[in-house]
């Protein structure tokens, strides 16, 4: 075994999170669904709504990704392969919607 | 040419699957490779219901309809099933497999949890007058909500496969990955829910 995967394999092992720390990532989840279900119910104007509630879901979304799905500490092809699913899908779908979005806007 | 020893594949690590010629585990692999894919289903179910939300006809509104508080439990269950399964993961790793056990049974449990949760908003809905083929917005919202619906059922069937080879001994400390792909998919459909969660029903408040 080569020096660098030696390396590598004990920095894995180092970094591998303890359960106290996925205990604490759950906290930090309950407490961002906390925030977000309190901003549910403050009048907030819309913009400021979803802006909010946007930077709250993604900070949930890199959580889980990162410490759950071990991404953090794992290969970065399966990073690579998951942020380009996710890429792929919002560059799709936002494509679309606005197709539709605009349809009305132009007399084909 | 390529000297002999880059060519072979490096050595599996304990509780590891055998890494295939890229050096990383083929399963594991495989599954990232599926869970990407499964990004363009669920964006697709989502930009349909955005689509739609709008177009409720004569029946109820997502804004009139919808339970925050109920479904917040539930996203609070699905929650604490990622914690558990990760829990699992950590235990079985360790060689500690009645524990591993355990958190595999009560992750199993709480997605059933979720599932009954899932159920009931379901029926009540209906009763409420919003069936699958009442307006655009009702086919678009049970068939996104039915669809992760349907993966936790599919994660449940998976945990307690996992649950009866771990008690039957055939779940050995070697096998750990195999639990890590589960929890993968899991924490995949956890995530999924964060999102329909936000996007569905916490911007629902102005229609």
């Amino acid at each position: 075994m080569s020096d660098a995967t030696i390396e590598a394999e004990s920095a894995e092992a180092h970094d591998h999170p303890s359960d106290l720390d996925y205990v604490k990532v759950f906290v930090a989840l309950l407490v961002l669904t906390g925030i977000e279900v309190a901003t549910f119910f403050i009048d907030l104007p819309t913009p400021m709504l979803i802006g909010s509630l946007a930077i709250l879901m993604s900070v949930k979304i890199y959580l889980i990704a990162a410490w759950f799905m071990h991404l953090r500490i794992d290969n970065r092809l399966f990073s690579r392969l998951f942020i380009t699913g996710i890429s792929f899908a919002v560059v799709v779908y936002l494509i679309m919607l606005s197709t539709f979005l605009l349809w009305d806007q132009f007399d084909f | 040419m390529a000297d002999t020893a880059t060519i072979e594949a490096p050595p599996a690590k304990a509780g590891h699957h055998q890494p295939g010629a890229t050096g990383m585990s083929n399963q594991k692999l495989a599954m990232w490779v599926f869970l990407a894919s499964e990004c363009l289903l669920f964006g697709g179910l989502i930009s349909t219901y955005l689509l739609y939300r709008d177009t409720s006809l004569d029946g109820p509104t997502a804004g009139e309809i919808f339970d925050i508080p109920f479904t917040s439990v539930s996203s609070f269950v699905l929650l604490m099933s990622s914690l558990t399964m990760v829990l699992a993961l950590s235990s079985i790793t360790r060689g500690d497999h009645p524990r591993a056990r355990l958190w595999l049974l009560t992750t199993a449990l709480l997605g059933a949890i979720f599932i009954g949760g899932q159920v009931y908003e379901f029926t009540t809905f209906y009763r409420e007058g919003l069936g699958y083929t009442t307006s655009p917005f009702s086919s678009a919202f049970f068939t996104l909500t039915g669809f992760h619906g349907v993966h936790v059922s599919v994660g449940i069937v998976m945990l307690m496969s996992l649950y009866i080879s771990s008690v039957r001994g055939k779940l050995r400390t070697e096998n750990a990955e195999t639990v890590e792909i589960v929890g993968l998919y899991w924490h995949f459909v956890d995530l999924v829910w964060v999102l329909i969660f936000t996007i569905i029903y916490l911007t629902a408040r102005g229609i």
